[in-house]
C-alpha cells in the first residue's frame, strides 16, 4: 500500500475513480494516492469535482463534439418515432370517447377495463383535459370522466423506457380524480386520490411543471377544507415553480387562486395587489376567458375593499369583454358584480334591478348556487332599505328552486334560517351577511354546519 | 385533439428539434455527461416533452431547464457514489489492524491530515468514526446533535472530507466553511 501511495494514477484512472466506476482494487489504489495529498493528481480530479465540474477544463475523456452530434441523431429519430405513434392514438381518441360515453356510466368502466382498444394513452389524456375542462359547469362528469383516466391509466402497460412517463400520467389522472371528488364534495376521497397522484408522481420523470400542477390542485382542496394557511403555502410552492420555469401565464393564473384564498380570509387589499400582478401576465391570446377572469376578480375585490368608485370606472371599462363572450351566465355574472358596486355606493334601486337580472339567469341557467347567493345580496339590499314584504316574498321563492337545483344540504339548512327569519320578519343585515358568507365559504363542502352568532340569530332559532 | 391540427403538431416539434440541437449540443458538452448517459437523459427528456407538448407552453424553456436539472442530478448522484465509495474504503482500512506497521502509520497520518484541514465540527465528527469506530447515532450521543439530523450533518461532513481529497478548495471557502 506504501507503493501505492506515491504511484500517479493515470488520466483514465482518475475519471473512471471520479465517476464511481473504478473497480475496487483501481479505487483503493486511486484513493490511498489521493490521500497523499498529491497536488497534481487533485488538479486532475477537481474540475471533476461536481458542481464546480461546469466551469471546468475538458478532461482526458470528455465526448467529442461529433460523438453528441451523433448520440442526439440517435435518440431524435427514436423521440420521433414515439412521436407519430403517439400521434396515431391522439386521433383515435376522441373517437373513442365518443363511443365509449354512449354506454351507461356503469358499463364504461367495465369496457375500459376489459377492451383493449380503450386502452389507450390518448385517450387518457383526454379524459383528464375533459375533466378539467367540465370541472367549474358539470362536476359530476368531471369526476366520471376522472375515474374512468384513472382505470385506464391503470391498465397502460409501458416499455421500459416510458415507465416514468406513464407513472407521470397515472399521477395527472388520480390528480383530476382528486379534483373531481373535491368539486362533488367528496373531501376525504380527494385527499386519497391526491396522495395516490404523489405516489405516481414521485416514481415519474420528476418534471416541475407536473408537480405544480398537481401542488395547485391539492391548493384548492386546501382551500375548500378552510385550511388557508397551507393553501397559501402551496401556492407559493407552485408560484416559485412557474416563476424558475418562466412560464408567466401559469404564474398569472395561480396569483388569481392566491389572491381568492385572500379575498376569503378577509384580505381583500391583498387579493387586490395579487391580481394586479397577475393582470401583468396573463396572455388572454392562450386562454381568452382568463383575460376576462382577472379583469373581473379585480374589480370584485376592489369592491370589496370598499373601493367601489374605482371598481364601477374599471367595469365600465371591461363591460365589452363581457359582451364579446355574450353567454348566458357571463352576463348574469357582469350584472351580479354591477348590483354588488352599485350596492356600495348606495344605489339601492340600481343594485336591486341589477340583482334581479342575475339571479333570473343564473336560475334558468341552472346554476342554484350562485342564485342563492346574489338572492342573498338581494335580500341584504331589501334589509337595507326595510322591504320586509319584498324580503319575505323573494324567501318564499328562493327554496323550492334552490331545492331542485345543485345546493348540497347544509347550504339549504342555511337558507332554511334565513327564511324562517325572513318570515318572521326578523332578518337582519346581519343574518343576511352571514348566511351569505356561509355558502361563500362552503360552495364545495356540505361538512360544516350553518350556526348564525347570537347577535344575528332571529328570535326562537 | 382533432385528426386535422395534429400534423402541425408534428411538423412543429421536428421543427423545435432541429432549432433546439445546437443548444443541447453545448449543453450537454458544457455539464461534460458521457455519450451513453447523454442518451438516456435526452431520450427521457424529449420523451416527457412529447407526452405534453400541447401544454408545455414554451418548450424551448422547459426542455432546457429539464435537462440542465438532470444534468446537476445526474452528477449530484456520482458525487453521492463516489463520497459513499471514499467512506467505505477508508472504514475498511480502518478495520484492518493486521497491516505492516509502516503502511498503517502512513495511512493514519495521511488521513489526520486530511482531516486537519475540514472544519472542526467535521473534523470532530469524523474522527469519532474513523478513529473510534462510532456509528451515526453514538456521534450524536457524544457531541449533543439531535438523534434526527445527525446522518445530514455526517453526509455533509463526508462529502467536505472528500472534496477536500480530490479538490483544492478556495481559501474563501474554507473560511466559509471553518465559520
Amino acid at each position: 500500500m506504501s507503493e501505492e501511495r506515491g504511484v500517479h494514477p493515470c488520466p483514465q484512472s482518475l475519471e473512471r475513480f471520479m465517476r464511481a466506476e473504478a473497480l475496487v482494487p483501481e479505487h483503493r489504489q486511486v484513493l490511498r494516492h489521493l490521500l497523499s495529498g498529491c497536488p497534481s493528481c487533485r488538479q486532475s480530479t477537481g474540475p471533476l469535482w461536481a458542481p464546480e465540474i461546469c466551469a471546468a477544463p475538458t478532461p482526458a475523456e470528455a465526448p467529442s463534439e461529433e460523438e453528441y452530434e451523433t448520440a442526439i441523431s440517435r435518440v431524435f429519430s427514436r423521440v420521433l418515432m414515439r412521436d407519430s405513434e403517439l400521434a396515431g392514438e391522439r386521433d383515435q381518441a376522441p373517437q373513442l370517447l365518443t363511443e365509449l360515453l354512449r354506454h351507461p356510466v356503469g358499463r364504461q368502466k367495465m369496457i375500459v377495463r376489459n377492451s383493449r382498444r380503450f386502452r389507450s394513452r390518448g385517450l387518457c389524456e383526454l379524459l383528464v383535459a375533459t375533466s378539467h375542462a367540465r370541472s367549474s359547469e358539470a362536476p359530476r362528469s368531471a369526476r366520471q370522466m376522472a375515474e374512468l383516466a384513472v382505470v385506464i391509466g391503470d391498465a397502460l402497460e409501458a416499455a421500459e423506457d416510458d415507465l416514468s412517463m406513464l407513472e407521470d400520467l397515472r399521477a395527472r389522472a388520480w390528480g383530476a380524480l382528486g379534483n373531481g371528488r373535491r368539486i362533488t364534495s367528496d373531501l376525504r376521497g380527494a385527499e386519497q386520490a391526491f396522495r395516490t397522484a404523489e405516489i405516481h408522481l414521485a416514481a415519474g420523470t420528476g418534471d416541475v411543471l407536473q408537480r405544480a400542477r398537481l401542488l395547485d390542485l391539492k391548493a384548492s382542496l386546501r382551500i375548500d377544507q378552510r385550511r388557508h394557511d397551507e393553501a397559501l403555502r402551496l401556492h407559493d410552492r407552485v408560484i416559485a415553480v412557474y416563476r424558475r420555469q418562466g412560464e408567466r401565464h401559469l404564474l398569472g393564473r395561480v396569483l388569481i387562486k392566491k389572491a381568492k384564498v385572500h379575498a376569503e380570509a378577509g384580505h381583500p387589499e391583498l387579493a387586490v395587489e395579487l391580481v394586479g400582478q397577475a393582470m401583468g401576465l396573463i396572455d388572454p391570446s392562450e386562454e381568452p376567458r382568463l383575460g376576462l377572469v382577472v379583469r373581473h376578480n379585480l374589480i370584485d375585490h376592489l369592491s370589496a375593499c370598499g373601493r367601489h368608485r374605482e371598481a364601477w370606472s374599471l367595469l365600465i371599462s371591461a363591460r365589452h369583454l363581457y359582451l364579446q363572450f355574450g353567454d348566458r351566465p357571463t352576463l348574469s355574472r357582469l350584472r351580479w358584480l354591477e348590483g354588488k358596486i352599485a350596492a356600495g355606493l348606495g344605489r339601492l334601486t340600481l343594485a336591486e334591478s341589477a340583482f334581479q337580472e342575475a339571479r333570473r339567469g343564473f336560475v334558468e341557467e341552472g346554476i342554484g348556487y350562485d342564485a342563492a347567493l346574489v338572492s342573498l345580496d338581494l335580500a341584504a339590499v331589501y334589509a337595507r332599505s326595510g322591504d320586509a314584504a319584498r324580503m319575505r316574498q323573494l324567501a318564499s321563492e328562493m327554496l323550492p328552486i334552490f331545492q331542485s337545483r345543485d345546493v348540497h344540504r347544509e347550504a339549504i339548512a342555511a337558507l332554511i334560517v334565513f327564511q324562517e327569519a325572513a318570515q318572521a320578519e326578523l332578518a337582519s343585515l346581519g343574518l343576511v351577511r352571514e348566511v351569505a358568507s356561509f355558502l361563500e365559504r362552503n360552495r364545495h363542502s356540505s361538512k360544516q354546519r350553518f350556526e348564525p352568532s347570537s347577535v344575528c340569530r332571529p328570535a326562537g332559532a | 385533439m382533432s385528426a386535422v391540427d395534429h400534423p402541425q403538431v408534428a411538423s412543429s416539434f421536428e421543427d423545435f428539434l432541429v432549432r433546439i440541437r445546437p443548444r443541447l449540443k453545448s449543453l450537454f458538452a458544457h455539464y461534460r455527461i458521457p455519450i451513453q448517459d447523454t442518451e438516456d437523459l435526452l431520450q427521457q427528456a424529449l420523451l416527457a416533452l412529447v407526452y405534453q407538448w400541447k401544454t408545455v407552453r414554451d418548450p424551448e424553456a422547459w426542455i432546457l431547464g429539464t435537462l440542465r436539472n438532470k444534468c446537476l442530478l445526474y452528477w449530484r448522484e456520482r458525487c453521492r457514489r463516489l463520497v459513499e465509495s471514499v467512506d467505505t474504503a477508508v472504514l475498511e482500512w480502518m478495520a484492518q489492524p493486521e497491516r505492516p506497521r509502516q503502511e498503517n502509520d502512513d495511512l493514519r497520518y495521511d488521513l489526520e491530515n486530511l482531516l486537519a484541514r475540514l472544519p472542526p465540527r467535521c473534523r470532530s465528527i469524523l474522527v469519532l468514526r474513523y478513529r473510534y469506530g462510532y456509528d451515526p447515532q453514538e456521534v450524536a450521543a457524544r457531541l449533543g446533535y439531535q438523534r434526527s439530523s445527525i446522518s445530514k450533518v455526517t453526509n455533509r461532513c463526508l462529502a467536505a472530507l472528500t472534496r477536500e481529497l480530490v479538490a483544492s478548495s478556495s481559501p474563501a471557502r474554507r473560511k466559509k466553511e471553518r465559520s
